[in-house]
């Protein structure tokens, strides 16, 4: 079964920057604040991953670089949502604009480039007896118990699970409601910026402009489908990635189905989900909100 | 998602009335001021000079009559897409699903319109384009029912759709309705289906698209601010409860709104399908849907005021490849300052916004739910 495994190993490949910031999107949508600036926030991670792997010559300086500027970009939206209560909406739909026009500019400014950066040092490979994928994979999956523990263990997730569904109960409580969504949302933008430079060290070794390419909102369609909760969203992010990993083996091939088929079916499963037609996915009650 | 609360649309909305005109107008210039010094910040960065990059942009876009065309051939699209977006901020809802809306109605268009159906112009041109429209309305319809009957926010369910009809032209484009050959593109249109010049001008004229892009505008304007229909549909987006209290049937004109919203995207679709490229390539549009956002936000969702600020749009993503070829700076700065422009109208909007009543009630979704 070589070729199972295969399709295993790009599953996963492809599933993990979905986790990494659909993971993101987890803490910033449980405390309140939606999200749609992941995409953007992946891209820029994406862009700064490679170009400080480029420049300081290593890749796993550069995976910090590329989490700083997700957890900066995180901090823009944080800001100008949750302290300066810019509809949430608005704000990442200019995060999503900023960041294709901030790595394009950043991409000719600083490597003359177009298109594409200048090749960087690339993530190791790690091998395991079942698995053989890139470090970040294995961080990916890991985070999904710490994540869970973090939520529904500590006093802090507790908190901000709290502060998504009633903020003024938490305000009631003498807690800092902007406190608690701020960390959230920086520390979203942090995750997904990990996991836009999976795709700039781990699956590729350069920058491709634009290379998210929708990334960020399959990784919300995987939030929603896996009913904001971290165990459903790695199923649905392995379920999304192996379609994605299903649709790139089909690509060049006169397959009966065509490979576009499976690059939609997550959003298709997604609003069938939504609607009710196959189980229910409730949000928290206060995201989207604006905080008075 | 049954229990979301509707957003402050407060952009959507129209000042007070008393308020003079160059007051309501005001806010958005200035945000515009603020986005054009941050893209000057980045002209000066990558060691151009701000002014001589302002005169290459201007050039660019109206400095000869080829250019003028080319500013109004992007600028037709912006317009209905802003439209799209603004009509559905009237009724209070985000309509970010634009581009797949654009692409449903690009798509049925460059099917009906590359075959001679032995039909005279006046027939299978306007056919085509309302076909287009439908499909659109279509794409717009189904986020609108699941808002207004099952409650699912509209901003998830557009970006679906979205990709959604993307994958779908991608997947036609390139299989069943490919003309052959290297493009991934449809048969070219028939000469009864396409849009006649208005300006022939080299390289690419200028069609009627124009006429009909501001007659939307005009229309909907119209409709909007003139009749009664018009004006229970902004009372549904200024306040959903009130209206159902006085008999409003406001879950209805979500849909209404989220169709009307779709038709004019897939109207924009049709136009770049006949009027424009006489084809349809896969992944034509540049963004049109979400530029559309943008343009509706700078407009307060303004159907008239769309027009100038889709032409602005236009000229920037006319004149950008100019900004590189001749002044040497990246032309990525031109998307910098929409995303500042953006970015600036959310915070202008929630800073000006009223102050709340420190314990009043948050305002509860107007679904059936």
């Amino acid at each position: 079964m070589i070729g199972l495994e295969i399709l295993f190993q790009l599953t996963l490949a492809k599933a993990t920057p979905l986790l990494l910031a659909a993971l993101g999107g987890l803490y910033s949508e449980r405390s309140g604040v939606v999200n749609i600036g992941l995409e953007g926030t992946m891209l820029v991670g994406a862009f700064f991953g490679a170009a400080g792997s480029i420049h300081l010559g290593s890749a796993w300086l550069g995976l910090a670089i590329g989490a700083l500027s997700g957890a900066m970009f995180g901090g823009i939206h944080a800001l100008a949502t949750v302290w300066l209560r810019s509809d949430p909406i608005v704000s990442g739909t200019a995060i999503n604009l900023l960041a294709i026009g901030l790595t394009g500019f950043l991409l000719f400014t600083m490597f003359g480039a177009r298109g594409s950066s200048p090749s960087a040092p690339k993530l190791p490979v790690i091998e395991l007896p079942v698995l053989r994928a890139s470090p970040l994979a294995y961080l990916a999956l890991l985070l999904v118990p710490i994540t869970w523990f973090i939520l529904f263990r500590t006093k802090w997730g507790l908190r901000l699970r709290a502060v998504g569904e009633s903020p003024e109960t938490v305000r009631s409580t003498g807690l800092s409601v902007i406190r608690l969504r701020l960390c959230a949302v920086i520390l979203s933008g942090a995750l997904a910026g990990l996991g836009g430079a999976h795709l700039s060290l781990g699956d590729l070794s350069q920058f491709v402009e634009r290379m998210t390419a929708g990334r960020g909102f399959i990784a919300l369609a995987a939030l929603i489908f896996g009913r904001w909760h971290p165990i459903g969203v790695l199923g649905a992010c392995l379920f999304f990635g192996a379609a994605e990993a299903i649709a790139d083996t089909l690509q060049g091939w006169t397959a009966a189905i065509p490979s576009q088929v499976f690059l939609a079916l997550p959003f298709i499963l997604t609003m069938v989900v939504l609607a009710g037609f196959a189980g229910r996915s409730r949000p928290p009650a206060a995201l989207g909100m604006v905080d008075k | 998602m049954t229990s979301e609360p509707l957003q402050d649309r407060s952009h959507a909305v129209d000042p007070p009335l008393g308020v003079t005109r160059v007051r309501q107008i005001a806010p958005s210039v200035g945000v515009l001021a603020v986005a054009f010094a941050v893209g000057c910040a980045f002209v000066a960065l990558s060691g151009g000079n701000p002014f001589h990059a302002g005169a290459v942009l201007l050039y660019g876009a109206f400095g000869t009559s080829g250019n003028i065309a080319g500013v109004i051939a992007k600028s037709v699209p912006l317009i209905l897409t802003g439209l799209s977006v603004a009509v559905a901020f009237r009724v209070g809802l985000f309509n970010i699903g634009g581009e797949g809306q654009l692409y449903a109605g690009a798509l049925v268009s460059a099917a009906l319109g590359a075959t001679d159906l032995g039909l005279p112009s006046f027939i299978h041109l306007p056919a085509v384009l309302l076909a287009a429209l439908a499909a659109g309305t279509v794409w717009g319809v189904i986020p609108g029912w699941l808002k207004a009957r099952r409650g699912v926010h509209e901003v998830i369910n557009t970006i679906m759709l979205n990709y959604i009809a993307i994958q779908t032209v991608d997947y036609l484009v390139s299989g069943p309705l490919n003309a052959g050959g290297y493009a991934t593109r449809t048969h070219p249109i028939v000469p009864a289906a396409t849009m006649p010049e208005l300006w022939s001008v080299e390289p690419v004229p200028v069609s009627w698209g124009v006429v009909v892009a501001l007659a939307a505008c005009v229309a909907t304007a119209w409709w909007l601010f003139n009749t009664a229909g018009g004006v229970e549909f902004r009372a549904v987006g200024l306040n959903p409860k009130a209206s159902r209290a006085v008999g409003i049937a406001d879950t209805r004109k979500m849909i209404l709104g989220m169709g009307l919203a779709g038709g004019l995207a897939g109207l924009a679709g049709g136009l770049e399908v006949v009027g424009l490229h006489h084809t349809l390539y896969a992944q034509f549009s540049p963004g049109y849907g979400f530029d559309g956002i943008a343009v509706a936000l700078l407009a307060q969702s303004h159907p008239v005021a769309i027009i100038p600020v889709a032409v602005l749009f236009g000229a920037l993503r006319t004149a950008d490849r100019w900004l590189q070829l001749v002044a040497g700076v990246p032309r990525d700065i031109v998307i910098i300052i929409q995303g500042v422009a953006v970015l600036g109208v959310g915070l202008q909007t929630a800073l000006t916004r009223r102050a709340p009543a420190p314990h009043g009630p948050p305002v509860q979704p107007a679904t059936a739910s």
